[in-house]
């Protein structure tokens, strides 16, 4: 908008030979961030802020004047100096962030080390027609690589085009021809097209948010209620023991039909909840790049190269399995968790099952289709009965023993156990198909990762003395990104140990793999027009 | 290097020394109850102190033992491999090309033995690629093969 002159318009469409002189995507001046950025985030703490202020202007109008105007401008003052230190530019192959005004700090982020990109747009910077970038390498840290607070809409799309395409796998030199293309993603008559993969209505979301997690907070409300309704009905039963009985009746119904209003007021709310947050939900893909939108007060946007994908997770919790419903996340390779305590994942709120399919070989390519997974082995539904009928036995029984009467509602425990014992058992599986290993844990909530080997970063065995007694061992393969490690757990040893050793072959073919891919691309490049998909 | 290797035998008494730094002052006070428990004609004070002290001596003279016997590393030329652990075995592997950054690290009881500790990281926090007890003049030379193979790819 009002900001310094943007290099991204040298980048775009019309000006070739910017582009073909070099393979950096823009080499201009540093640049600030959106001149509003010092000032926007106040309006988050004005209300707390003012307020008090005002009491005080009113009671001693005299010290409060000065002293607020003094305070506002020192506060403002701070900022837009900060706000002047801080620029970034795209340099050559990299993105280049200084900042600081007493320790300056020049951070230098190779634009291949990129992971991801994300879009952030509060309410006020909507309203402002800002965006918050925050940028993703490999890592571990909890702090995002790069947070640019705020750029102007179009930068940031802009931003968005540059940074995701250039997410590539270490390819050197990524061609003019392209860059020209992507550089201006979000101008009309762009070479690449940008496809649908995935777009969620309002009622699924709804859908989302009844069968999601809330769910066990409305069983939570629900028995809560319960629990009051039967106190009420027994005070009400004691009180009306000596009175005439249709006196209490219609109470007892009010209490039933708020009861139901309030879990009705509950699974609305668990509804819109899921609304506001992933409300338009888009997922749509530019040549490689992956790209979600959803949002309806703040919107978040998420950029992810197709081969930054690490590992994808299909969750199941046992409504949605019921109704043949699951969410999936992707994982990529960027070590930080959150931005204004939104996870950075790329999550698909909801899924029909049967379209897992097509998502998971949108966004790993190469991927079959998922297999049919075969029954842990024997062995280990004898553990998971031991590990979980077991201590259900050992307690309930002492239990409902000495504590005769009630206690014997411990004994409750044991088909409990059994339940679970039962569901974590069948819950076991994995198959390995080609270059993927699927693997699916859990008993309540049923997880299934796909791992592409190639996207291993190394293997584990382990194995405990009980599961070695009876030939059991479970896998881990780590890797990057946050999360927890996909794993075959209660595999037989015999099959998942050729698997283990195995993977150092494999993923050793796989870098051989990727050094041809790298060369083709480059081939690709050369020849315009070639882009896949 | 040909087949699997052991760690450095020094390494066996840093763990009797360290495990010896818990059992040993266990042991004393296990001595001391039960003794106590003797005077007081408290059996099940004894049999716990018993237990206690044996225990804990048995884990200081055979978990160090047993650990070091367990512990096999081999550098071959498709990565790193790692088998190790006396109850939970695990068997890791790395490949040298998923290689990110190769510690060196020694605290001072192992500088005392002339020992340091490995560290081999990939993009993954999971990865185990803990070697301890490498011979300090030996592992500048380890550092070296490891980061001579590991290539440029990055890996993600």
């Amino acid at each position: 908008m009002t900001s310094p002159p943007e290099p991204g318009d040298a980048s775009a469409p019309p000006s070739v030979a910017s582009t073909s002189s070099a393979p950096g995507q823009g080499t201009g001046r540093p640049q600030r961030l959106h001149p509003l950025s010092p000032v926007i985030d106040l309006v988050r703490i004005a209300p707390q802020t003012l307020l008090p202020m005002v009491f005080f202007v009113a009671r001693e109008p005299l010290v409060a004047v000065p002293l607020s105007i003094l305070v506002a401008v020192l506060v403002i003052g701070a900022r837009f100096l900060a706000w002047s230190r801080f620029t970034y530019v795209i340099d050559g192959d990299s993105l280049v962030v200084e900042r600081g005004i007493l320790n300056r700090s020049r951070r230098v982020v190779p634009l291949d080390r990129i992971q991801q990109v994300d879009l952030l747009r509060k309410l006020r910077h909507r309203i402002a027609g800002l965006a918050v970038v925050r940028v993703d390498t490999a890592g571990t840290g909890s702090e995002a690589e790069v947070t640019l607070d705020a750029v102007s809409d179009a930068e940031a799309d802009r931003l968005r085009a540059v940074l995701g395409v250039r997410a590539r796998d270490a390819v050197p030199a990524w061609p003019a021809a392209e860059d020209a293309g992507t550089g201006a993603t979000t101008r009309p008559g762009s070479a690449e097209v940008e496809r649908e993969v995935l777009a969620i209505g309002y009622r699924r979301l709804a859908l989302a948010g009844v069968t999601g997690a809330q769910l066990a907070v409305v069983f939570a409300v629900l028995g809560s209620l319960a629990g009051l309704l039967d106190e009420v009905v027994v005070s009400m039963g004691e009180r009306v023991v000596g009175e005439v009985a249709d006196g209490a009746r219609p109470a007892i119904s009010v209490l039933i039909v708020l009861g139901v209003g309030a879990v009705v007021v509950w699974l609305a709310v668990a509804a819109g909840a899921a609304i506001v947050a992933d409300a338009d939900y888009r997922l749509t893909r530019r040549g490689d790049v992956l790209h979600v939108r959803r949002g309806l007060l703040d919107q978040r946007e998420a950029s992810l190269a197709v081969h930054r994908v690490q590992v994808v997770r299909i969750l199941q919790n046992p409504l949605r399995r019921m109704l043949g419903l699951v969410s999936v996340t992707l994982q990529s390779a960027g070590g930080s968790g959150s931005v204004e305590g939104v996870d950075s994942r790329v999550t698909v709120p909801i899924l029909r099952r049967a379209e897992v399919e097509a998502l998971v070989s949108e966004v790993l390519p190469g991927a079959p289709p998922l297999p049919g997974l075969a029954a842990a082995p024997a062995a280990a539904r004898r553990r998971a009965w031991t590990r979980r009928v077991g201590p259900a036995l050992l307690l309930a029984l002492p239990v409902a023993v000495l504590l005769a009467p009630w206690g014997i509602l411990a004994l409750l425990l044991i088909p409990i156990g059994v339940l679970d014992a039962e569901l974590v058992y069948r819950g076991l599986g994995w198959a390995r198909v080609g270059d993927h290993i699927v693997a699916r844990r859990g008993g309540l909530l049923r997880e299934t990762n796909v791992v592409p080997m190639a996207k291993v970063q190394s293997t584990r065995l382990a194995s405990s003395p009980l599961q070695r007694r009876v030939g059991l061992a479970n896998l881990l393969l780590d890797v990057a990104g946050r999360g927890r490690t996909p794993a075959v757990l209660d595999g037989a040893a015999d099959d998942l140990g050729p698997l283990h050793l195995g993977a150092l072959g494999t993923l050793a073919a796989r870098r051989d793999e990727q050094a041809v891919r790298r060369r083709s691309t480059a081939e690709i490049a050369a020849t315009p027009k070639a882009a896949s998909t | 290097m040909t087949g699997p290797q052991k760690l450095s035998p020094r390494v066996r008494t840093m763990w009797h020394l360290s495990a010896s730094l818990v059992a040993g002052p266990l042991t004393i006070v296990a001595v001391v109850a039960g003794l106590i428990g003797a005077f007081e004609g408290l059996a099940v004070i004894v049999a716990v102190a018993a237990v206690v002290a044996i225990v804990a001596i048995a884990a200081a003279i055979l978990g160090p033992r047993l650990r070091y016997e367990r512990f096999r590393w081999e550098l071959t030329g498709d990565g790193l491999q790692i088998s190790h652990g006396v109850l939970l075995r695990v068997q890791s592997a790395i490949p040298v090309f998923r290689v990110q950054q190769i510690d060196v690290r020694q605290g001072p009881v192992e500088r005392w033995f002339g020992l340091v500790t490995l560290h081999i990281a990939t993009a993954s926090s999971g990865s185990d690629g803990t070697l301890p007890g490498i011979a300090a003049d030996r592992a500048d030379d380890l550092r070296r093969e490891l980061m001579a193979r590991v290539s440029a790819d990055d890996g993600v």
